[in-house]
């Protein structure tokens, strides 16, 4: 009997036991972008959506669709889970994921509050799961008007040329778009839900609303429950690289200052300043309205502009003799056959989404505040329970 | 999840939601700032008539109110639409009284949402609600049941644990996650024991393992060593982060016999805890796994190496491209003598591989060896000293580059050489490159001067130009070849004439051609006037020996007019 090499693998092929499983959760817009990743097989799909999930499942025949994402995660046979869903069920999805040994490759934000992050951050160390987010910045791909990936800007700020403390100012001056067209809407009407979609499923976790069609798919980054506007969808994508360029991979923040119209309680709207403020004195400007020739890095010896400009003179040369920095694993494939962690882990993810939650909150406060990066505390009570809100039942971490 | 259902009459109304908002947010920036909005929120709440505005005003309480707004919320526990955002806020609140308030709601069965109830006094575990959750704990309605599961587990009631287990087939995946909940709650490894005696799942196993570690310590170690020979990779590789948790002698041994497990992925894990926890035996343990077949091993080695750099420097000729950088981050505290020392008996793998991880640690201490190793008998070794010169390279270092264009041999070498220079002279003032090129041609031997000509080219200036267009009008047809092509991929801009010259007098069609090409490249990417670059294309139009290139020089003339028009 003939064996197909496919059945047997060897050099160029792997064998069904080697082979990577995967199920997408979530089959709206952002899904598509998950669904060409060719290392793995493509086992299941699942939404609360009758469309989306149609949509999806055409032309495979092989892939089962679900409603249920625990009914996913209860299959044996699924390594690896995309989770695409709206970000307020990001955290409880992860939670689950790795409860039940699956290896998870969320989007971002990493979750929509704190305290969902904790729990994610615990769970995936708990289960020794591998965990990564789907932003990239910081180990591949050009880094917006720079031109370049982020390590030349990172072995730039290592070595000092700088100088320090330094701030980092991350506006549309500097080639960020802070895409306030995510802005919620406070006129909504309540409509009937559409047979296709299991709106008390898609809510989940979040407070009751009626249903509105602005509310759900394309739109939903536009309202607190589910997303914080425009700062939600890109601070993560945009703050991340940031972070990493600080070497803040494990801290945050000690103080967050704005200046922002006051805000809607369901809708998010437009900042014009939000500044976050380490222990060191480094800043991050989160800056939406500022416009010409801004430094993206200003340092006390030197600014870093986009395209790679900088005043510091004969830095290209200095640099070449400073160190890269050290080299991370950038396929996640490796790291789930490896156990070694992903280059943008759950840790220093929930670092970077804390950016984006601080800032988001004292946004939609209006008001800044202090914060404790070791006990993950502010300074203010309303702060805190906008980091740890209760979920509608029967939905708890 | 039960469904929540409107009142008929709903109008949701926009502006008391807005108003109520400017009141909040106003209000919280006031010197008593919660307490001022809660009151305010109140108000509001007691005269709104609209449900969902109701909702909204709760939901604001959310992150303002205190304990004294416990009475007034608890109202809404009895009303379907608003219990749910009202136990939310208690919850919030997180005071005994508004736990009180909650299970009061419970006991007199005027919960509009049982479920929402249930889970807050869950949040809050409040163990004198124990009694009143049991009776939902075998509901019917899966929410209710679990959402009763959920609350007992977080207030530790034992007698949940038949319960789950008489669940667990039925409802296996809330019913486990609940049983691990209570496990951690009471502490209680016999929970743990129970699942991993129930035919576990490898998800199921880790955690039993992870939490029974957590709770009975090194009781746990039977357990934890008998999962080491599982038939799950999850389960091993849980069993081994297990026991690096644990600091007790029998825990080491078995790690220690981890590292003779078959799974690559076992052993690397198990080195890893042993570097992790100080183990005596840990850098023998690394020295060995250097020789291991699985990379993955090899790498846990030299990331926990921390002994002398002795052995991992045998290992470099056997190293991947990834192992010699780890190698190098490791190497980066060794004295630079401890690697030259190695030079003078090195083999030329050995070489190679010092050559790298020098390249790599990027420090001036190694410069000497590596301009001596452009002189090595083996190419290889000079491929790989050419490779370490682009990263430690500086301008200054320009002749020495230049002098090696006169003295390597193969034609990869001669290539890496020339990219070397021009990479090296590219950040030199104008000219002055073009003079230090110039210079070490007129010093080498004729045969080896056609190798200068490319950089030549790239680093532009009169003085090198002339010499190439000298060149390109020598007898000796492949020198001539070798700068005619050389200066057609000139990036100065004052080449252009000398091209336009090839144009039209080249000895060979082949010249004619390349020489258009570049002047047509010079053009494109001129940074003049719009009129200097018409003046440029109408030469290359004049001078262009054939009609392809005629068409291109007349097509970007037509562009720019296009341009022009308004």
């Amino acid at each position: 009997m003939l064996v197909p090499r496919r059945i047997l693998g060897g050099s160029g092929y792997t064998p069904p036991s080697e082979e990577l499983t995967r199920a997408i959760i979530g089959c709206g817009g952002i899904s598509e972008s998950h669904l060409p990743m060719t290392d793995g097989r493509l086992l299941a799909l699942c939404d609360v959506d009758s469309n989306h999930l149609a949509e999806r499942m055409k032309g495979r025949p092989d892939v089962k669709g679900y409603r249920d994402f625990r009914d996913v995660l209860a299959r044996p046979d699924i390594d690896i889970v995309h989770i695409c869903t709206p970000p307020h069920w990001h955290g409880l999805i992860s939670i689950m994921a790795a409860q039940a040994g699956k290896d998870i490759w969320c989007e971002k934000p990493m979750t929509r509050t704190l305290a969902e992050g904790v729990k994610v951050v615990e769970a995936v160390r708990q289960h020794g799961r591998i965990f990564r987010l789907n932003t990239w910045f910081r180990f591949q791909s050009n880094f917006y008007g720079f031109g370049t990936p982020v390590q030349p800007i990172k072995k730039l700020v290592a070595s000092g040329m700088l100088g320090w403390p330094l701030r980092v100012t991350v506006s549309r001056a500097t080639g960020f778009d802070w895409k306030f067209d995510w802005s919620g809407k406070t006129n909504l009407q309540p409509q009937p839900v559409p047979a296709n979609l299991d709106y008390d499923f898609w809510l989940g976790p979040a407070p009751y609303k009626p249903y509105n069609p602005h509310r759900v798919h394309g739109t939903f980054r536009g309202y607190w429950d589910y997303d914080a506007g425009g700062l939600g969808d890109m601070g993560q994508h945009y703050l991340d690289p940031v972070q990493y360029i600080l070497g803040k991979d494990d801290t945050s923040p000690v103080e967050v200052e704005v200046d922002a119209p006051q805000q809607d309680p369901d809708a998010a709207s437009s900042f014009r300043r939000i500044l976050l403020r380490y222990a060191d004195g480094c800043e991050i400007i989160i800056d939406a309205g500022t416009t010409g020739r801004v430094p993206f890095i200003s340092g006390p010896h030197g600014n870093l502009y986009p395209g790679m400009e900088c005043t510091v003179p004969d830095w290209k040369r200095k640099l070449k003799t400073m160190p890269d920095p050290v080299p991370q694993i950038t396929e996640f494939t490796e790291s789930v056959r490896t156990r070694r962690p992903f280059a943008l882990n759950e840790q220093n993810g929930f670092r970077s989404c804390l950016l984006v939650q601080i800032a988001s909150t004292a946004w939609r406060l209006g008001r800044g505040f202090r914060f404790d990066p070791v006990t993950l505390r502010a300074n203010d009570d309303a702060a805190n329970r906008l980091f740890n809100q209760p979920m509608r039942a029967p939905w708890h971490l | 999840m039960a469904p929540v259902t409107l009142s008929p009459a709903f109008r949701q109304r926009t502006f008391p939601r807005a108003f109520l908002c400017g009141i909040t947010v106003l209000l919280l920036a006031a010197v008593s700032p919660l307490r001022a909005a809660t009151h305010e929120l109140l108000l509001k709440l007691g005269s709104e008539t609209n449900q969902e505005t109701k909702a909204s005003i709760i939901g604001q309480l959310q992150f303002t109110a205190k304990d004294d707004a416990v009475p007034v919320l608890a109202a809404y526990l009895a009303d379907e639409r608003l219990c749910d955002p009202a136990a939310r806020t208690l919850v919030s609140i997180g005071t005994r009284r508004a736990a009180k308030a909650l299970l009061q709601s419970l006991r007199s069965a005027h919960a509009g949402r049982v479920v929402s109830v249930v889970q807050a006094l869950g949040d809050l575990a409040y163990t004198p609600a124990i009694p009143d959750v049991q009776r939902f704990a075998t509901d019917t309605a899966a929410g209710l049941r679990r959402a009763a599961w959920y609350t007992l587990a977080q207030c530790g009631d034992r007698s949940l644990v038949p319960v789950l287990k008489k669940y667990r087939e039925a409802d296996r995946f809330v019913a486990t996650a609940e049983l691990f909940r209570l496990a951690r709650r009471l502490e209680d490894g016999s929970i743990c024991r129970y699942v991993l005696q129930a035919q576990p799942t490898p998800a199921e196993h880790s955690q039993a393992l992870e939490i029974l570690a957590e709770v009975d310590g090194r009781h746990a170690l039977p357990e934890v060593g008998k999962a080491l020979e599982s038939t799950e990779t999850a389960v091993r590789l849980t069993a081994v982060r297990t026991l690096a948790t644990m600091s007790s002698s029998q825990a080491r041994r078995l790690l220690r016999d981890a590292m003779r497990n078959s799974d690559p992925a076992v052993r690397a894990t198990a080195l890893g805890a042993l570097v992790q926890l100080n183990e005596r035996t840990a850098q023998a343990a690394c020295a060995t796994a250097l020789t291991d077949t699985h990379a993955v091993v090899r790498a846990e080695a030299i990331r926990g190496w921390k002994a002398g750099p002795g052995l991992l420097v045998d290992f470099l000729p056997h190293a991947s491209k990834d192992e010699l950088t780890g190698i190098a981050r490791v190497l980066q505290s060794v004295r630079p003598v401890e690697l030259t020392g190695r030079w003078s008996k090195a083999d030329a793998g050995m070489k190679v591989a010092l050559l790298s991880v020098v390249a790599a640690l990027n420090c001036a201490e190694f410069d000497r060896m590596v301009w001596l190793a452009t002189d090595d008998a083996d190419a290889g070794v000079r491929l790989a000293a050419l490779a370490a010169l682009k990263v430690r390279g500086s301008p200054a270092d320009l002749p020495a580059a230049l002098s090696l264009l006169g003295r390597l041999q193969g034609e990869t070498e001669v290539q890496e050489a020339q990219a070397l220079a021009i990479e090296l002279g590219g950040e030199l003032p104008d000219g002055q490159a073009g003079a230090l090129a110039l210079t070490a041609m007129s010093q080498s031997q004729a045969a080896t001067r056609s190798r200068f000509y490319v950089t030549l080219s790239s680093f532009g200036g009169t003085n090198a130009l002339a010499a190439l267009a000298n060149a390109a009008h020598q007898d000796d047809a492949v020198l001539q070849d070798a700068a005619v092509r050389a200066l057609s991929n000139s990036r100065d801009a004052s080449a252009l004439p000398l091209l336009l010259e090839i144009c039209r007098g080249g000895k060979t069609d082949t010249h004619k051609v390349l020489a258009a090409r570049g002047a047509m490249r010079l053009a494109e990417h001129s940074r003049a006037g719009k009129d200097e670059i018409i003046v440029m294309w109408r030469s290359i139009l004049d001078a262009a020996p054939r009609e392809e290139e005629k068409q291109q020089a007349l097509a970007a003339l037509r562009r720019l007019q296009e341009k022009a028009k308004p």
